[in-house]
């Protein structure tokens, strides 16, 4: 069974009721997440409309008119007990197993007209431009969350050696596809928008794309390998509509 | 339906729920409330997609005759010069344009019986200017679009146009001004967010007894009230948390931030507090030239006022069904 003095149940609102596990970004809390989150959508309560998966919580939404409908005089209290029993379902091998995600291999291009942060990053560790592609390359990154704009993709857990702090002024305009660092996290902007990361590359591929039956590219609990492309393969490469 | 003059209108339900791992908000009716009254009135479900009007002039003519009704804030309508009042259901005859002139800020909704039969994309018919989804191709009616109705009703919409079709009977059904929302009422009440305790006793003294004025810079997906800096006596970064449509966050010169329907889904900014649902209509239509004041209820209290809401907009429905039996 499920220890559930380690997760903090609380509602957010009326129609919101919040699981949060661990204070500090996890895979293996995000796991124990994911795994609460499938266990939702794939056997839903009466008046179950969504959840959100963060770090270190996961987000369960509900009808409260509904539930009220169905008999239950309290919403919050019929969905906190629920949330409680759906926990203590899970034993703790349960938990330990790890939810297989989509790895993806994702050229980037780091050359100076798409990476106009790359400097400032290299000079921010002491380091060459070259060295920070290179660890930038050379792990895989788990994918957290996907929040903030549709598809956005929250990646890590960079090491000190790559991590940097946002941006003071964000940029008015970061272009579709860029890549970027903030703090320990490393993402990609699938539209173009405003942003405070620091920019030290862009993607050929689209990561969110509304034509698909499943527009966003990257789900929570997948793994990501960047690796390094030329101006030329990205050109050959390029979803994206030109500007 | 055919628009002939669009300020800033969308087509809108009650959202596009279950995306929110897809980083998609939910959308939908910024004024709920209007919004469901406005579907009660012309015998649709609260999720029909309606017309939602906020700025401009707006007017459309119509092939058939039409059952509609207006609801919400904002504007005085017109057809044919004589003027329609909000919250009555009527008729529009093929042929005849509706008028809408805007008063004052607000949502205005325009409620067809049927519903807007645009394609639901993602299980909704919300537009999401943002990411050019939902509605009428992603983006803001405008002049020449010819847009979808219902053209037979169903048993209760035919109920009330045979009642609306006896001229006599015209205008004289509405509903009462104790049902309305109260847009007059400049108290807001929240409840305590996640991150409450991360404010010093000052500012959440100062959260109750200041009034916060909305900035111009509002939109769909939010608008920052001004009013006195909200200190954080702890200083921490937070990690993104879920956020949704109410959510009072503040920004780090110490300004709120309230989300509406197209919050984004996820937000980094520590939430203090969050509007109780039966009021975040109210909140919604503040214009400019209003001031705001926050009161703090319990999370039980919230949810009472809210199912009462519910029971109330239930209990509407079945008087006015009954009316037309």
């Amino acid at each position: 069974m499920a220890n559930e003095e380690s997760f903090h149940i609380y509602p957010i609102a009326e129609s919101a009721i919040t699981i949060e596990y661990g204070k500090e970004p996890a895979i293996a809390a995000n796991q124990v997440l994911l795994r609460f989150q499938q266990s939702f959508h794939s056997v839903p309560f009466t008046g179950f409309t969504d959840t959100s998966i963060t770090y270190n919580s996961l987000t369960v939404f509900f009808d409260p008119g509904h539930i009220f409908a169905k008999g239950q005089p309290s919403p919050l209290a019929f969905v906190t007990d629920l949330i409680r029993k759906r926990i203590r379902s899970f034993s703790g091998s349960d938990l330990q197993t790890p939810i297989p995600g989509n790895h993806h291999l994702i050229p980037v291009c780091y050359e100076a007209a798409m990476a106009p942060d790359l400097p400032a990053v290299a000079a921010f560790h002491q380091t060459s431009s070259d060295a920070i592609i290179q660890a930038h390359c050379a792990e895989d990154w788990y994918v957290f969350m996907i929040g903030f704009n549709p598809g956005f993709s929250y990646m890590g857990i960079l090491p000190d050696t790559l991590a940097m702090p946002r941006k003071q002024r964000p940029a008015l305009q970061v272009a579709a596809g860029s890549v970027g660092i903030a703090g320990k996290q490393t993402g990609i902007y699938p539209n173009t928008s405003p942003g405070g990361w620091q920019i030290i590359g862009r993607t050929p591929l689209l990561v969110f794309d509304l034509r698909e039956a499943e527009p966003c590219l990257f789900k929570a609990g997948d793994t990501v390998r960047f690796t390094r492309i030329d101006l030329a393969t990205f050109q050959y490469l390029n979803q994206h509509a030109s500007p | 339906m055919r628009v002939l003059k669009s300020g800033i209108c969308t087509i809108q339900d009650l959202g596009r729920f279950g995306n929110r791992n897809r980083g998609l908000p939910v959308s939908g009716f910024m004024d709920p409330l209007a919004a469901k009254l406005g579907n009660l009135l012309t015998g649709n479900d609260s999720n029909a997609a309606s017309l939602e009007i906020s700025r401009g002039a707006f007017s459309a003519s119509f092939e058939t005759t039409c059952l509609l009704a207006l609801t919400g804030k904002g504007y005085t309508a017109y057809i044919s010069g004589r003027p329609i009042p909000f919250y009555h259901p009527f008729l529009i005859k093929a042929g005849e344009f509706l008028q809408l002139f805007p008063k004052e800020t607000g949502f205005t909704y325009l409620s067809v019986h049927g519903g807007i039969r645009s394609n639901p994309v993602f299980g909704s018919r919300s537009t999401h200017l943002a990411s050019k989804l939902g509605g009428q191709e992603g983006r803001p009616l405008r002049a020449g679009d010819q847009l979808p109705v219902t053209v037979l009703p169903d048993e209760n919409g035919q109920r009330i146009i045979d009642y609306l079709l006896k001229a006599s009977n015209h205008h004289q059904v509405g509903l009462s001004h104790s049902v309305l929302p109260d847009y007059t009422c400049q108290e807001i009440r929240f409840i305590a967010g996640a991150e409450y305790s991360w404010f010093s006793g000052e500012a959440l003294n100062l959260l109750q007894s200041s009034g916060f004025r909305p900035s111009a810079l509002s939109n769909r997906m939010g608008s920052r009230f001004t009013g006195p800096e909200l200190k954080r006596i702890h200083t921490a970064e937070l990690l993104s948390q879920a956020v949704l449509p109410g959510t009072i966050q503040v920004s780090p010169d110490g300004q709120l931030l309230v989300l509406f329907a197209d919050a984004q889904t996820t937000g980094g900014y520590p939430r203090i507090g969050q509007i109780i649902q039966a009021d975040l209509h109210l909140a919604a239509q503040c214009s400019v030239d209003n001031v705001l004041h926050f009161k703090q209820v319990s999370i039980e209290n919230a949810e009472n006022l809210l199912l009462q809401q519910e029971k109330q907009l239930l209990q509407l429905k079945r008087d006015y069904y009954l009316y037309f039996s």
